[in-house]
């Protein structure tokens, strides 16, 4: 992990497991993040009051106030990103966890390495955006912590540029100005090389996605972006 | 309806009451007595008098006198029968056989009246022919009087008979009527006792689903404690030799999460609650997808994959998520217990029987491990076995591979043959 500017960042780790909330936040101090703990849902809104928060961890089943119900609260005042780290791991759960404004979900027992790099990137891209996405306009395109801009040709993932090959930047167009539509192999390959689809094709494209989940998505295996309908073809998640 | 049922009971009774204590009914009841008396009277002359009444004229009073008497008769004979089944219920459980009883007695009983009416009609009629000898007044030549007392015993018996068959039809009429009901009644009950136990059926569904959740939650919990410390080691000054067995402790834990994960899944697939989203994809595209996605994996594992996929369209209408579940653990299973550097066989093909097109598929892949368990000891292995514990697999993936093609209605079998390991699925071409 590159050493970063990120001294003086405040996390807030809310969890009503203290050893969860001790690992967690010492995990974080080795990072250089400032952690604030919290042990339920109330007392997190409380801290919040007083404190400058920078991005919230917060866990869904704890007593007096709920997870869910505090992110429900706190999203009425702030636009901080909300991790959620949650044992349930359902995709009903997920779903309910974003609905209600949290910008990631992680499960527990967490990748250690993987949260670290999760906590990152979203405080980057609130860093870069305070919270507000950057406008959309004819020469962006936003979908969630990812911004493509056609006039330049580059792409943004929470606020950072990554180097896409030329062929991978225009599958990555055709999927983010399409989010949530599902495209075959055949359906992408045609578009991106305007030439009709044959028996090989499937391959080629899958090998192209794949270089663009690694390229964009914190865990490729969890892709958050970039998705594979098992069967059918792969879509852009809409956020 | 159980209103309904039980006004028929109490209107019988009420109106059978009525008639038997009200001040008319015993009106009703003396003036039949008197029409009786009198039937009884012309008799009486007919035979007291026979030697001074013609044949027409005996005919005529025994006319007069079956009339005044069998209305009487039959009359109190309604009232008779009311008041006996003045208690009787036809919503009672055995009420008919009840009813065929008690009529079998009451019909005796007429026949035995009957049967003496007519045998002291007949006992008089010969008694006339014999002259008539011993009571009145001497020699007999006119036989009428005879004639009309054996006729008048059938008349009688017939009439009586009539009355007590229209309450016997009125009767099983009520029966039949209530049996309805009961029937209908018995049919509810057996609906609300089947509604009852699906009920505690999805409940205990419930609760164990309940548990399961709770379960897998409770021992995440510290296993997240766990997988925070060990990173935590890792990040002091540790000695190689330290270093080697905290990195064995946190391979271990990330097992660990995978078998609470796939226990979690197993454990709601097999209690039924599994929530389908179906819709139409091709079998052979999530097999180049998952091939794709563990690309980096089939390349480290030193396996050659030989996938034959048919031409043909292998287009399902499934839940794609749970297949993809069962094709990716298929996949895993082979690339976790193949021998090293042997070849996996991944093969699809149509299948066509009793008309219906299925779409097969299957692994065949060479086992690095002597395989000393049977079908059963893998699929049942939730409820039983811990034969198939080898090599750093949990196990438990093939017997999700078994419950979730049960959930989607497709079929899973294995084929063990020395050393080769065969997974078979079979799934039904739907169209809806």
């Amino acid at each position: 992990m590159a050493e970063e500017m990120n001294m003086g960042e405040v996390v807030m780790v809310v969890d009503d497991n203290k050893e969860i909330v001790y690992s967690i936040s010492e995990l974080l101090k080795y990072e250089g993040y400032r952690v604030i703990p919290a042990y339920d849902g109330m007392e997190a809104l409380n801290l919040l009051e007083q404190n400058p928060v920078d991005l919230i961890l917060l866990d869904v089943m704890m007593p007096r106030l709920n997870g869910l119900s505090a992110l429900m609260k706190l999203r009425e005042k702030y636009r901080i990103p909300v991790i959620i780290l949650s044992a349930k791991t359902e995709e009903s759960d997920k779903v309910s966890g974003l609905v209600l404004g949290a910008d990631d979900y992680v499960e527990k027992p967490y990748n250690p390495a993987e949260l670290m790099a999760r906590v990152k990137a979203h405080l980057r891209r609130y860093r870069a955006w305070g919270g507000e996405l950057p406008k959309e306009n004819d020469d962006q395109i936003i979908n969630g912590g990812l911004v493509l801009d056609k006039k330049q040709r580059i792409v943004l993932v929470e606020g950072e540029e990554v180097r896409l090959t030329a062929t991978e930047y225009k599958i990555l167009e055709l999927l983010m100005e399409h989010p949530g539509q599902v495209f075959s192999s055949e359906q992408i390959y045609e578009n991106v090389w305007q030439e009709s689809a044959n028996y090989t094709v499937e391959n080629t494209v899958m090998v192209h996605i794949r270089h663009i989940r690694e390229k964009i998505e914190i865990d490729a295996k969890k892709p958050r972006y970039v998705k594979v309908v098992w069967g059918i073809g792969y879509k852009m998640e809409k956020y | 309806m159980d209103t309904k049922w039980k006004n028929i009971k109490s209107k019988a009774k009420s109106f059978l009451e009525k008639c038997w204590l009200s001040s008319t009914g015993i009106a009703v009841k003396l003036f039949c007595f008197v029409l009786a008396g009198f039937g009884i009277a012309f008799w009486y002359s007919v035979v007291v008098y026979r030697t001074y009444h013609p044949t027409g004229e005996s005919l005529f009073f025994g006319i007069l006198g079956n009339a005044l008497f069998g209305a009487g008769q039959m009359i109190l004979t309604a009232f008779l029968i009311m008041r006996k089944f003045r208690e009787w219920d036809p919503g009672e459980k055995d009420a008919y056989v009840k009813w065929q009883n008690r009529w079998k007695i009451r019909n005796r009983r007429l026949q035995w009246i009957g049967g003496t009416a007519l045998l002291i009609a007949l006992w008089y009629m010969s008694y006339l022919m014999n002259g008539g000898m011993y009571i009145g007044t001497g020699w007999q030549y006119n036989y009428a009087s005879g004639y009309v007392m054996i006729l008048s015993a059938l008349v009688q018996f017939v009439l009586a008979g009539a009355v007590m068959n229209h309450f016997k039809k009125k009767q099983l009429d009520m029966i039949m009527c209530n049996f309805e009901k009961i029937n209908q009644n018995r049919i509810k009950e057996a609906l609300e006792i089947e509604r009852k136990s699906l009920e505690k059926v999805s409940r205990s569904d419930q609760l164990r689903v309940d548990l399961i959740t709770n379960v897998s939650h409770d021992l995440k919990t510290p296993l997240t404690s766990m997988v925070g410390y060990i990173e935590l080691i890792k990040r002091e000054e540790l000695s190689d030799i330290v270093r080697d067995y905290v990195d064995v402790i946190s391979e271990r834990a990330e097992k660990l999460k995978e078998m609470i994960n796939s226990l979690f899944n197993l454990a709601k697939a097999s209690s039924g609650n599994v929530e389908l989203h179906p819709e139409p994809f091709e079998v052979n595209r999530m097999i180049e997808q998952i091939f794709a996605d563990m690309d980096d994996r089939i390349k480290e594992s030193h396996l050659e994959f030989v996938t034959d996929l048919t031409k043909e369209d292998t287009q399902l209408i499934s839940d794609n998520s749970y297949f993809y579940r069962i094709c990716q653990n298929l996949i895993e299973n082979a690339l976790k217990y193949s021998a090293k550097g042997t070849r996996v066989f991944v093969k699809t093909k149509l299948l066509q029987s009793e008309g219906k097109e299925e779409v097969w598929l299957e692994v065949t892949n060479t086992s690095g491990y002597p395989m000393d368990f049977t079908k059963e000891d893998i699929i049942e292995r939730f409820a039983r076995g811990d034969k198939a514990r080898t090599g750093d697999g949990n196990g438990l993936g093939l017997a999700i591979v078994s419950t979730y093609a049960k959930a989607l209605g497709g079929e899973f079998d294995i084929l063990i043959d020395c050393d080769q390991f065969k997974a078979c699925l079979k799934f039904p071409k739907k169209t809806t």
